[in-house]
């Protein structure tokens, strides 16, 4: 178990996060807030890259820090940029990274062909890594993640800059990574973590908002969310969420405690939440 | 320890070995030409076989009773010397036929031409001759530093007065070193200036990426949160040094291999000459240079480490690089080689000089390795609390 | 701001350069020191010069004769008594001979020294004509100060300035690849033209660096050698002389040069050089996209500028040696002999000028093509 127990990072007169507290099981938690919020630098805490300026981090009761390799090699980490040596191939690099990990080559080398094949890279494994896509170089970066088996995976804008199919290969990579194991993905795409996600830990103004079930953050905002045809000018109280376009035009998503004119009530989903939460003049 | 090696393998990198290579090369082919073209052509130098012979007649000291047999080598090898003089039409012309009538020609003439010949040429022994009448000079002087016949000698420290004066007592009773007919200061620049020179330039230029690569690429994220955590940087020091050995290694081998190849070998246990206080064979001063060249070659490789650590892209890294070759392998490695292991007078002044004690050279070099290892160290500790 | 003000910001905010830069000025201002001990005989003869003139004639020996007695002025009457034109009676073909022998197996070699020569000899008959031979120049301690100007000083001022501006082109081309930016700056309007920017500023900025070095270096030295009553002097004075292979022989120029006219001789060919040596990284720094790997390529091509010569000399490889002399490093390191004879590196009259405007040529070409190239190339990284 991972615990964070009254965190706070301050750089100067800048506060990046203050007084935050969670505790991490096994399962999957999404770390969901707008960019600059924070998640980057709880995760750099996490991953021991960042020293908080006060409180403590603890795994099973005891000190990250204190632990040292210990805690490191129970961690797999995969960096919002995720750096890598072109010229090497997937096979070279995962090689890198399980002498980085103390993996014994041996056992080494059977994880390394057990997770080329889960990542789906087998046939590129021998190829440098300068002539992948964005995508072929995130699953590198998620195998190399995965290299010593870890207990704690903690995967930063993992899905950043990847198609559909990508990103769809990834949430099931996730889901069944996470049985047993503590995984953290940190991102600010919704429909990524709505679906695997058990746990949604929300930042706002460097505090924490919120750490719940995606379904109790989005019935927070249930009765509150209609859909209106768009053209209509938005009464006071009435905040646009978003816009889609429907069969007969364009309709208007809108956040309000009084049910508006024309408008039919849905239920909110995680992105309506995301939205709500972060909206501008927010309480 | 899979680690260590996948470190070595990122820092010999075959361009970089490549380039490395023919740079060095170079370096040495203009550097040591002269003094391989020397040591290998005896008749560039003194003749080791002559050498050789008076070894064995006289023993690696020549006392006042084997003057005689020196006197009757030397006799024998201008007599060698007028049978060349006699082949050569401009010095018929000269009227030139004997080793004396070419140096009264010369002084009286102002004409170098047969001199230059005469030491230019693959098929006189002038340098034999030369060399064993100066040894002969050298023989034949007495008392010279007791005597005062040494202006610079009051520029010795007292105690260093009195070293020489019993060193030139051990010589009145023991004979004068056979060696200082050789002359070693072929040897000592080769040694002593070229292989650190090599040495820190090969050490540098394949270190210098080492660390700025995962800088660049943006590695250290990875790196700092795995296992091994900050304490990579340690396996990547140790791997930068053990790169450095093994170019300092390739480089020693390369310079002593053509060194044993020439005449030399046969004269390693000798004394040398000179002010040799500690009474060391020839092949004791070599080891003594060879293990000074690598101890430079590792400070520059905890320099050149240190700088990379701290260099986010090659081109800084190039800027320091050069920088670091001019301090190190250019001004500190000739000024090491001028300072000698035995001591030597500097310019000091003007015109004095100042004595610099053996010790001064082990001690700069001393000096710069702790620098650059003491740096190494304090990047490692302060790795600890370093932030991403 | 222009793109090109945009290059030249990036260069300016890299601390290594100022760093170098700095250390650079400061080692060459120490490097005076080496010379300090003929001073006091450069000031007499500068002073004497400045009464008397450069000219040394009937009037200046008795000028000199009057002059305040000291053991310097005392130098200077034992040098300049007895002077004589010694143009009129050199014999330039002692010269020509030694280095035709030592060519003997090439006759092309040969005959382009013999010519050279030949083209020599007619000029020492002008100098002869104009008496250059009979300037003071700075007395008996000429050749060291002036071998210490342009042999040292500007020697080392130009190594410096060429590496500075080879490092500098080198880091502006590799810039974007350091700052993630080459995919946006490619799909810019701008797009891959920027690199021809980029070569003109690392040009550019080679030659401020030159002008810095030099500049510096040339401010501390005139402040400390006062060259008021010598500027005027030819610098072909009997005083004047140039080594090569051991041989001593006396500074004969190309044409006419008084000291002031040589030093800026010498300092323009020199910022050309440099630009032609920044040419070369540019040209590196193009088809080489790893920009260590490529400093190394450019370190491999200056020494092998000279290492290469050194070797074709000693093979007896002439005919390739001639063509070799051209080379961009050969010709900076005979920075203290430019525009004479120079000695066995050189085979035409003025080659130091040929050789430079003709590498300037050539590179440019040469970087026309990289970026060529470069405009055709894939983006990956």
């Amino acid at each position: 178990m991972l615990s964070v127990e009254h965190v706070t990072k301050k750089y100067g007169k800048f506060t990046a996060l203050e007084d935050v507290s969670l505790t991490f099981t096994p399962g999957v938690y999404g770390l969901l807030a707008p960019n600059g919020a924070g998640k980057t630098t709880l995760i750099k805490m996490l991953t021991t890259l960042l020293f908080p300026t006060s409180g403590q981090i603890l795994w099973n009761g005891e000190d990250i820090h204190a632990l040292d390799e210990a805690y490191r090699g129970l961690l797999g980490y995969l960096p919002q940029e995720f750096g890598y040596y072109p010229h090497y191939s997937p096979r070279q690099f995962l090689r890198y990274a399980a002498a980085l990990q103390c993996v014994p080559r041996r056992e080494a080398e059977e994880r390394i062909e057990s997770l080329l094949k889960l990542v789906g890279l087998e046939d590129a494994a021998g190829k440098k890594m300068r002539q992948f896509s964005g995508g072929m170089l995130q699953r590198v970066g998620i195998a190399q993640a995965m290299i010593n088996d870890p207990q704690l995976l903690i995967l930063d804008e993992p899905t950043a800059g990847l198609d559909p199919r990508e990103r769809v290969r990834f949430r099931n990579l996730i889901h069944s990574l996470a049985a047993d194991r503590t995984v953290i993905l940190s991102t600010h795409i919704v429909s990524d973590i709505e679906t695997i996600a058990g746990q949604i830990v929300m930042f706002r103004d460097h505090r924490l908002y919120c750490c719940d079930s995606p379904a109790s953050v989005c019935s927070r905002f249930q009765g509150k969310v209609f859909e209106v045809p768009a053209g209509a000018a938005l009464e006071p109280g009435q905040f646009l969420l978003s816009e889609r376009q429907g069969e007969r035009g364009p309709i208007l998503r809108l956040l309000c405690d009084a049910p508006p004119a024309d408008g039919v009530p849905v239920s909110p989903g995680l992105e309506d939440a995301f939205l709500a939460i972060y909206r501008e003049g927010a309480a | 320890m899979s680690l260590f090696w996948q470190e070595m393998k990122k820092i010999w990198r075959p361009g970089i070995l490549t380039a490395i290579l023919v740079l060095s090369g170079m370096l040495y082919y203009v550097q040591s030409f002269d003094y391989v073209e020397r040591m290998m052509n005896e008749e560039y130098i003194i003749s080791f076989s002559v050498l050789e012979e008076l070894l064995q007649l006289c023993g690696p000291a020549v006392d006042r009773s084997e003057w005689p047999v020196l006197q009757k080598v030397i006799d024998r090898e201008k007599k060698i010397f007028a049978g060349y003089l006699a082949e050569n039409p401009d010095a018929a012309a000269a009227g030139v036929t004997t080793w004396e009538e070419l140096e009264a020609y010369t002084k009286e003439s102002g004409d170098w031409s047969l001199e230059r010949w005469a030491s230019r040429s693959k098929t006189t022994n002038w340098y034999t001759v030369s060399r064993l009448e100066g040894f002969q000079e050298f023989c034949k002087k007495v008392n010279v530093w007791s005597g005062g016949e040494d202006w610079t000698f009051e520029f010795y420290p007292p105690q260093w007065q009195q070293r020489l004066m019993e060193l030139e007592a051990r010589w009145a009773e023991e004979g004068k070193p056979l060696l200082y007919a050789l002359d070693t200061d072929y040897l000592t620049l080769y040694f002593g200036s070229h292989l650190p020179m090599t040495n820190v330039l090969c050490v540098i230029l394949l270190l210098s990426p080492a660390l700025v690569r995962d800088r660049l690429r943006r590695m250290r994220s990875l790196q700092w949160s795995s296992r091994r955590g900050r304490k990579v940087l340690r396996t990547q020091l140790a791997a930068g040094f053990a790169s450095a050995g093994g170019m300092i290694a390739a480089n020693t081998a390369v310079y002593t291999a053509i060194m044993l190849s020439t005449g030399v070998r046969r004269f390693l246990d000798c004394p040398i000459s000179g002010q040799n206080w500690f009474g060391w064979t020839l092949g004791q001063y070599v080891l003594c240079l060879i293990a000074l060249a690598a101890l430079m070659g590792l400070a520059a490789a905890g320099l050149t480490l240190f700088l990379s650590c701290h260099t986010g892209n090659y081109a800084a890294m190039l800027f320091k690089a050069i920088l670091l070759h001019l301090a190190v392998g250019w001004w500190f490695t000739s000024e090491m080689s001028q300072l000698s292991p035995f001591g030597a007078l500097r310019p000091w002044g003007g015109s004095g000089f100042i004595f610099v004690p053996p010790a001064a050279v082990y001690v700069c070099v001393g000096v710069l390795l702790a620098a650059g290892w003491g740096l190494c160290l304090w990047t490692c500790v302060r790795q600890r609390r370093r932030e991403l | 701001m222009t793109l090109l003000g945009y290059e030249w910001r990036k260069l300016a905010r890299m601390p290594a350069l100022w760093a170098v830069l700095t250390l650079c000025a400061i080692f060459n201002c120490t490097q005076m020191l080496e010379i300090t001990p003929y001073i006091d005989l450069f000031n007499e003869a500068g002073e004497a010069a400045s009464q008397l003139g450069q000219r040394v004639d009937g009037d200046f020996l008795t000028g000199l004769r009057q002059r305040e007695q000291t053991s310097y002025r005392d130098a200077l009457l034992e040098a300049v008594e007895g002077m004589e034109n010694v143009f009129e009676t050199l014999d330039i073909q002692v010269l020509s001979a030694y280095y035709e022998k030592y060519m003997d197996s090439s006759p092309l070699a040969q005959s382009l020294m013999a010519w050279k020569y030949d083209m020599a000899e007619e000029q020492a008959a002008h100098l002869a004509r104009t008496g250059a031979a009979m300037d003071l120049y700075a007395g008996p301690v000429t050749t060291q100060v002036h071998q210490f100007l342009f042999g040292n000083l500007l020697l080392k001022v130009l190594m410096e300035s060429a590496v500075l501006g080879m490092l500098s082109m080198l880091y502006l081309l590799g810039y974007e690849d350091i700052q993630r930016t080459t995919h946006a700056v490619c799909a810019a309007r701008t797009g891959r033209k920027l690199w021809r920017r980029k070569v003109l500023a690392g040009a550019g900025a080679a030659v401020g660096l030159y002008a810095v070095l030099a500049g510096s270096a040339l401010a501390a030295f005139f402040t400390v050698w006062d060259f008021s009553g010598i500027w005027s002097a030819s610098v072909s004075s009997q005083f004047n002389c140039h080594t090569d292979l051991l041989i001593i022989r006396p500074f004969m120029t190309w044409a006419d040069f008084s000291v002031a006219g040589y030093l800026a001789a010498v300092l323009l060919l020199g910022g050309v050089l440099v630009i032609v040596l920044a040419l070369l990284a540019a040209v590196a720094g193009l088809l080489v996209r790893n920009v260590y790997l490529a400093g190394l390529v450019l370190m491999v091509l200056c020494t092998s500028g000279y290492a290469v010569g050194v070797a074709l000399a000693e093979l007896g490889w002439w005919e390739v040696f001639v063509v070799f002399t051209f080379n961009p490093v050969l010709l900076l390191l005979e920075v203290n002999a430019w525009f004479t004879e120079v000695g066995m590196n050189t085979f035409i009259p003025w080659q130091e000028t040929v050789g430079t405007v003709g590498g300037l040529a050539l590179l440019s070409g040469g970087t026309v093509l990289a970026l060529r190239r470069f405009r055709r190339k894939d983006v990956l990284v």
